[in-house]
């Protein structure tokens, strides 16, 4: 589905990722782990082209979108869920979930991935017409999810969707990644709680300073010693 | 009782239409006033009142570029000017070209075009102007594009002050035909707030919404940041053109700096206090601070006459105004929020 190479993000002379190369297969849940300053989230922000990109490419789908334009790879079926419920607060919950779908011309199709999002979040439903700066923290998050579902996306990029979270709105947005995931949706996630990232995903990358440091399935890495010294405190 | 049901189900079902029939009548309704106007009042108000018209052009379709896209153009005074020396240029009779301007290209001596395709062209050649700047300025994040109106003001100025065979530099153009009124600025206002509010209420609206809500998020979403950008500035310059048009053709007379950042900092204050982000505002603080000016104008006069000359007294009171609203109402006396005309259905 999504596969990046040797991949090198620069800001002004700082690089945040250093010779990246990973790949996420259709209707995996991948995740990426590792402390503040990983990388993580500039791996993310390349692959949606909002990243300063210096060297390596990302094929998506066997074609190269390494220079494509952020629109361009939505288009392509990408979905990214930035970091930090970046919600439209002067626009309605419902507006901002149009919004989602700003690309799609089928408003059929529209409406029913609506109805969708109101179902996995019956919260977001009870509160459709008022101003998303006015939800509560988990519920900008649930719509920020719902927001990038909207374009039904064949990648689903998720961005620290847990952080600053109370524990029980963790636990609900996670048993809809799953879900999702069950339903087929290809995700590429990113958190910080690296136990319960692993808990859900397939396969994982652990990375330290811009590079890959560890990479297998989720299963193993949650007993390997290095990972539990690291990144779960055990 | 169930007719009476079934009337106003009818009427629900054809909300486009009906709005479109309520809409005619406010314009009938508005054109009345205009008539009772133009029969009553004697010039000097008359002028006002079309000056009024000017600035609602200036406010509403500043509103789509610093409210709704959450750019901040300062071009409104660079984009007057082109729309109205080239409005001016193309109206102006022959003989009088000929007379004036040796110095014009041959083709351009010969033709006067009316009024109307003569300010569709002022708001072209603004909208062109609008294209050349944003294009690359729209790309970069934050407030580039300030800076970049700001410098083409300055261009604008220099241009018309040495082109001295199109522009006669420093001595401006005179004898401008005194073709615009009440009714083509009250037309064109009314053109422009439909305009806008048909954008502002497209996907495209919406989009400009997003990226000033969030650039990022706007971004990941699918919208082209770039040419949404691009199409709120471009519409503003256009419209910013043909207002530069109509003041031509009102004062009849117009040189390098009668478009000042003066007019600028105005338009701004009108949308500011107006509150950014409604239609509405827009339209109140047009109407508001042309009139306020102009009354403290009286007194200014007045409190000469009585020994006490304090002229530009307009102007601080305006800047202090405008500093009050910053301060204990930033979101301006809307907060954009729109008034919605009574009778009107929402789409």
């Amino acid at each position: 589905m999504v596969r990046v190479e040797d991949l090198t993000v620069a800001y002004g002379g700082i690089e945040a990722v250093r010779g990246v190369s990973l790949e996420v297969g259709e209707g995996e849940l991948v995740t990426l782990i590792g402390n503040n300053g990983a990388g993580k989230t500039s791996t993310l922000m390349a692959i949606s082209g909002m990243a300063p990109i210096r060297s390596g490419r990302i094929v998506i789908d066997g074609e190269e979108t390494t220079k494509l334009p952020p629109h361009a790879i939505v288009a392509r079926g990408v979905a990214h869920c930035p970091e930090g419920r970046l919600v439209f607060g002067r626009l309605t919950v419902q507006e901002n979930l149009r919004l989602g779908a700003y690309q799609r011309k089928d408003s059929a199709g529209v409406k029913q991935d609506l109805d969708r999002v109101y179902a996995l979040f019956p919260r977001l439903l009870e509160r459709r017409s008022q101003l998303a700066g006015t939800l509560s923290g988990g519920e900008q998050q649930m719509l920020a999810i719902g927001r990038a579902l909207m374009s039904r996306p064949r990648l689903l990029m998720l961005d620290e969707p847990s952080l600053g979270l109370a524990p029980l709105i963790v636990q609900r947005i996670f048993s809809v990644i799953q879900q999702l995931h069950e339903e087929g949706v290809t995700i590429l996630l990113v958190e910080q709680n690296a136990h319960l990232a692993l808990t859900v995903a397939d396969r994982a990358y652990v990375l330290e300073t811009g590079e890959v440091r560890l990479a297998g399935p989720a299963k193993q890495l949650i007993d390997n010693p290095e990972v539990r010294k690291a990144y779960l405190s055990q | 009782m169930s007719r009476a049901m079934e009337s106003v189900r009818r009427v629900n079902i054809n909300g486009a239409a009906r709005n479109l029939l309520v809409g005619g009548a406010y314009i009938a309704l508005l054109a009345t006033l205009l008539w009772l106007a133009q029969s009553t009042l004697n010039n000097y108000y008359l002028r006002i009142l079309a000056v009024i018209g000017i600035n609602i052009i200036l406010t509403v379709s500043l509103n789509l570029t610093n409210g709704f896209a959450g750019d901040f153009s300062l071009g409104i005074a660079a984009f007057m000017s082109i729309g109205a020396y080239t409005a001016a240029l193309l109206s102006l009779p022959v003989a009088m070209k000929t007379a004036s301007f040796p110095g014009l290209p041959t083709w351009l001596q010969a033709t006067s075009i009316p009024f109307l395709p003569a300010t569709i062209a002022g708001g072209v050649m603004a909208a062109i102007a609008a294209v050349i700047v944003g294009l690359p300025v729209l790309r970069l994040r934050g407030h580039y594009l300030a800076v970049a109106t700001l410098g083409l003001m300055v261009i604008v100025r220099v241009v018309a002050n040495n082109w001295q065979d199109v522009t006669r530099g420093a001595r401006g153009i005179n004898g401008i035909p005194p073709l615009s009124n009440i009714w083509w600025t009250f037309g064109w206002a009314v053109l422009t707030i439909y305009v806008v509010w048909m954008v502002v209420h497209s996907p495209y609206g919406r989009a400009m919404i997003a990226i000033r809500e969030d650039w990022l998020a706007a971004q990941a979403r699918g919208v082209n940041v770039l040419r949404t950008r691009l199409l709120a500035f471009v519409l503003s310059a256009f419209f910013a053109g043909v207002a530069g048009s109509l003041y031509a053709h009102l004062i009849t007379a117009i040189t390098p700096s009668s478009f000042s950042f003066v007019i600028t900092f105005n338009i701004v204050v009108m949308l500011v206090v107006g509150g950014m982000g409604s239609i509405t505002g827009s339209v109140i603080g047009a109407v508001l601070l042309t009139l306020l000016p102009e009354s403290l104008r009286q007194v200014e006069t007045a409190l000469a006459a009585g020994g006490t000359p304090l002229y530009g007294l307009s102007q601080i009171i305006i800047a202090l105004l405008a500093a009050l609203v910053m301060i204990f109402r930033r979101q301006g006396l809307f907060g954009g929020r729109e008034i919605r005309l009574p009778g009107m259905v929402e789409r």
